[in-house]
């Protein structure tokens, strides 16, 4: 594999020799006078010290990170989540959690749950229930659950998964396209952990349970409905 | 005032005047830096997978010191030049004091750097800010963290000071002979991998270091080529009258 890293080195050395060999071609002809050197020093710190500033003064999109406490908090808002979906305690849930609801009139004795891509995207868990009212309807919640990634919490900014009723028996859910974020973090470190860097975060152990993905979609389906899928199901008592 | 501390001010006074041309270089040098790194930052790191892709870039100092470090290193060197020499020497009274003056100068010049540099990433900030939409996380800015700034700005200085002492220990070391130029090519490439550079690069360098160890390491060595090149240059002196 080719190695490009030296590639933007090499370009900054070769703009330094060009703006050198020109500085140097430039003050054998004209010396610089004194003064307007001078002033050209002032002025220059003059905006130097001003830059800070303006960096402070200028509104700007800022995303807090997260402390070890307020990401420990989320997480632990997470399990509670899914604790409360598993063990059918929908009421408890936190209505922020909730993204999506739908309703869809059901006469058939049978569903088939399909996902239409498995492999790509961010897993979505569905949760079945069955409803002991004797409706003919189908009920779909879509859950998010606290989102962070790197000490950044991120609410919002995820594509939803999309669920298509390919015939009236066949539901498909198609896992959410990918999204790239991009944040800058600017720093007055001169290396990249600093002097005397007592770690601000420690090591976050995932349990086990934290694989699930961002979302869960949770049906409810009337009680004589048989439950299908490709993909294999696990009954939960 | 002692007439020895007179020289030595006048002294001080004509070099930086007949030196402030090459503030015009770092200054320069510190533009380049501000307009490259404003396009991709000092550094970049990604993580994500499926549906969601997260990319940090980080901007820093960092790059711009680098540039402005080279800046002192070619002054320091070009301090010791035989022309430069010769351009001053009708002008000195005292030539023993000219090296003193020199260091003097150089650490002078190099607060002077250290101020610009941690300034002008601010530049940096600015311009991201106003001409880019990008959103911040996690920043660390003077307002923010006024300690580390100030920490930092040492840390700039010590090491500009430190590259200032080895570059003029060099171009001192040169002037005697010009073999020293490949003995010291040698010597770096004898020793640039070995165990103990890479021991004190990760030791007082790389991530985390403590400050002090950091400072009093980068200071002593400072000292010490400082040294050795006065030792020598006013040997060199000497040896000329």
């Amino acid at each position: 594999m080719t190695n490009l890293g030296i590639v933007p080195v090499l370009f900054i050395l070769l703009i330094i020799l060009l703006v050198v060999t020109l500085l140097q071609s430039k003050s054998y002809r004209t010396k610089l006078n004194q003064r307007p050197l001078k002033i050209f020093i002032i002025v220059y710190v003059a905006i130097l010290a001003v830059a800070p500033i303006i960096y402070f003064i200028l509104p700007k999109e800022e995303k807090q990170v997260l402390t070890d406490n307020g990401s420990e908090k989320l997480n632990l808002e997470n399990k509670a989540l899914r604790e409360a979906l598993f063990k059918n305690e929908t009421a408890s849930i936190d209505e922020r959690f909730l993204i999506d609801e739908w309703t869809r009139t059901f006469k058939e004795k049978e569903i088939y749950l399909k996902m239409e891509n498995p492999d790509e995207g961010e897993k979505v868990n569905i949760i079945v229930q069955t409803s002991d009212k004797a409706n003919e309807q189908i009920t779909g919640k879509l859950y998010r659950k606290n989102f962070i990634e790197n000490y950044i919490y991120i609410p919002d900014k995820l594509n939803k998964p999309t669920i298509i009723w390919r015939n009236e028996k066949t539901m498909a859910v198609k896992n959410p396209t990918a999204k790239k974020l991009s944040y800058v973090t600017v720093s007055d470190k001169l290396n990249k952990g600093g002097f005397n860097n007592e770690e601000s975060h420690s090591v976050v152990v995932v349990e086990k349970w934290d694989d699930d993905g961002p979302y869960y979609l949770l049906l409810t389906i009337p009680k004589d409905v048989k439950v299908w899928s490709d993909e294999g199901l696990r009954i939960y008592d | 005032m002692s007439l020895m501390m007179k020289a030595m001010k006048a002294q001080i006074k004509f070099k930086l005047n007949a030196y402030s041309e090459g503030m015009i270089y770092l200054i320069v040098f510190q533009i380049i830096g501000v307009v490259l790194f404003s396009f991709s930052g000092s550094g970049q790191m990604g993580r994500g997978a499926g549906n969601f892709k997260l990319e940090i870039s980080l901007y820093s100092p960092a790059g711009i010191f680098i540039l402005s470090a080279l800046w002192m290193f070619y002054v320091a060197v070009s301090l010791t030049r035989k022309e430069t020499r010769r351009e001053l020497l009708p002008f000195i009274c005292l030539p023993k004091l000219s090296s003193i003056s020199d260091i003097i100068i150089l650490i002078g010049m190099s607060a002077f750097l250290s101020f610009t540099v941690m300034l002008s990433n601010y530049l940096l900030y600015d311009i991201i800010v106003l001409f880019t939409k990008k959103e911040f996380s996690g920043s660390m800015a003077i307002f923010d963290e006024p300690k580390v700034f100030f920490i930092n700005l040492i840390g700039v200085f010590i090491v500009s000071m430190t590259v200032a002492a080895f570059g003029y220990l060099i171009g001192t070391l040169v002037q005697i002979s010009k073999l020293f130029i490949i003995v010291l090519i040698a010597l770096f490439i004898a020793y640039v991998k070995s165990k103990l550079i890479l021991f004190i690069g990760h030791y007082f360098y790389e991530q985390n270091p403590q400050f002090l160890p950091f400072a009093i390491f980068n200071i002593a060595i400072a000292i010490s080529c400082f040294f050795i090149a006065y030792l020598i240059s006013s040997r060199m002196e000497v040896k000329g009258v």
